[in-house]
């Protein structure tokens, strides 16, 4: 039972900036900018030219919603292919630099 | 040092040489995604003056049909807009009709529909200035101080009305538009001639080189449409504005100065872009020296992204409503990227409008729902800008065949 909690703990707890660490948060990014697409946040990114969202200047949960997603979204085609792409290259790296060494 | 010891330094180093690995790491995958992320947002529109509409322009207009279809969602549009501004609803109405009557030049089975709608919005824009009067459309600031010439009109709001009832004529003679023209296009050129710079306000003591460029393309059509003899006054405008307000470090016309042609605010991508395409009708060399010297003073172009900023190195001018938020670093301006389209197409700059269109659909949200397309970062104002970027030529062709 133990040894099953360590390995779910384990699918997500890497060594910081290990290659299983970076596809995994990889992942977590793109899980997320997945769900706030799905729930429609996509409509409320309309800050980015200063217009208000519907509910007027002050509907700040549309504004946040806007600006959360939006993060996300440039998450999703920045951040996440480097990370996918660095995992790779860091074990290739590893494997010439830190054996040479 | 014991054992233990040794082992927890040795293992520490390692682990900061892999760090040191991991970050090498990262750095080489943004070298190879970073200059890539563009071809995945390649844009496949097409510059041309004639021709079928594209597909994207088919979309967008789908969308702005829809608006001014249901009165309902016209409504929720428009009060969105007028929250921040009360402008782009106005200039949404213009960039919409004369969008349209392009679509009806190049599509002409489409003509008939798109009358129905360029004359809804005529109508409903003569109704409101009528009944709210010109500062309907205008900022606040237009009643909090007095205007110069008297009896106070705005060249923003009489120019772009003009060009509205000039478009439609152009594609189909309509009388009950007619005496509306001519009257507007008389009474602002009677306004001009007497103003210092040949400029007229658009705000109290504030002239806009937009608004007086549209004005001057009213009166290009006044001469098609009615053989008015405006020529000489345009040429003399003409003069008058490169002699007395051209920006000696760029070269480029200002976007505001007073009444008497003080420069107040340099030249702004916002204003210059569009500024560009009407001079298209005056004087071409001209035109095309302005969208050069706009291009190379503005246009940014980052991994196969282009943008605009709005303003110059020469002239740091501030963030308002007509640059829409800056974006820090890049300099990004909304407004200024999105009149960029406008003269991109005009001259057709088959790269740069490219470069423009792969950057709207990267950072632009676009969304699709039922064959109408609209881009969720912008509003109607932008995606009407963006329409006639796209299906604009035909127009400004008729009034250069018919007027030389």
């Amino acid at each position: 039972m133990e040894n099953e909690e360590k390995k779910r703990i384990r699918l997500f707890w890497h060594p910081f900036l290990s290659p299983a660490w970076l596809v995994s948060r990889a992942v977590i990014l793109i899980i997320f900018f997945i769900v706030l697409h799905l729930l429609g946040f996509r409509e409320e990114v309309s800050f980015l030219s200063g217009t208000p969202p519907e509910g007027g200047v002050h509907d700040y949960a549309a504004i946040i919603k806007g600006v959360v997603y939006a993060l996300s979204y440039f998450s999703a085609w920045v951040l996440v292919p480097i990370l996918l792409i660095a995992a790779p290259i860091s074990i290739g790296l590893k494997a010439f630099l830190l054996k040479k060494g | 040092m014991s054992d233990k010891d040794r082992s927890f330094e040795e293992k520490m180093k390692l682990r900061f040489k892999e760090i040191g690995v991991a970050l090498l790491a990262l750095i080489l995958a943004a070298c190879l995604w970073l200059p890539s992320v563009h071809f995945f947002f390649k844009a496949s529109d097409v510059v041309s003056k004639s021709g079928p509409i594209s597909k994207r322009a088919k979309e967008l207009a789908q969308r702005h049909l829809k608006i001014w279809q249901d009165p309902k969602l016209r409504q929720k549009e428009l009060q969105r807009m007028r929250g921040r501004n009360a402008e782009w609803d106005f200039m949404g109405r213009t960039f919409l009709v004369l969008a349209l009557s392009n679509m009806a030049l190049r599509s002409p089975d489409t003509q008939a529909g798109h009358l129905e709608i360029i004359d809804a919005i005529i109508d409903d824009t003569l109704k409101v200035e009528d009944e709210m009067g010109m500062h309907h459309f205008l900022l606040g600031y237009s009643q909090s101080s007095s205007w110069i010439q008297q009896p106070e009109r705005s060249i923003f709001v009489d120019g772009e009305i003009a060009i509205m009832l000039g478009a439609r004529r152009l594609l189909a003679e309509k009388l009950s538009y007619k005496d509306e023209f001519q009257s507007r296009v008389r009474l602002m050129k009677k306004r001009m001639e007497e103003a210092p710079v040949y400029c007229n306000e658009s705000y109290p003591n504030e002239c806009w080189m937009f608004c007086n460029s549209a004005a001057a393309v009213a009166l290009k059509m006044s001469d098609v449409l009615d053989g008015s003899k405006y020529t000489e006054f345009l040429n003399a405008w003409l003069n008058k504005i490169r002699q007395e307000l051209v920006d000696k470090k760029t070269g480029l016309l200002p976007s505001s100065f007073s009444y008497r042609g003080r420069i107040m605010d340099g030249p702004e991508g916002s204003s210059i872009w569009f500024t560009a395409h009407c001079l298209q009708l005056l004087d071409r060399e001209f035109a095309k020296d302005q969208y050069e010297r706009a291009k190379a003073e503005l246009a940014v172009s980052i991994c196969g992204f282009s943008y605009a900023k709005e303003w110059p190195e020469s002239f740091r001018g501030p963030m308002d409503v007509d640059s829409g938020p800056i974006i820090p670093v890049l300099e990004v301006s909304a407004g200024s990227s999105g009149m960029a389209f406008i003269a991109a197409g005009a001259f057709e700059d088959q790269e740069f409008l490219s470069s423009l269109l792969g950057t709207l659909d990267f950072a632009g949200f676009p969304l699709k729902t039922e064959g109408a397309l609209k881009y969720c970062a912008s509003n109607q104002v932008g995606d009407a800008v963006l329409l006639y970027s796209l299906v604009q030529g035909p127009l400004w062709e008729k009034i250069l065949r018919k007027g030389n």
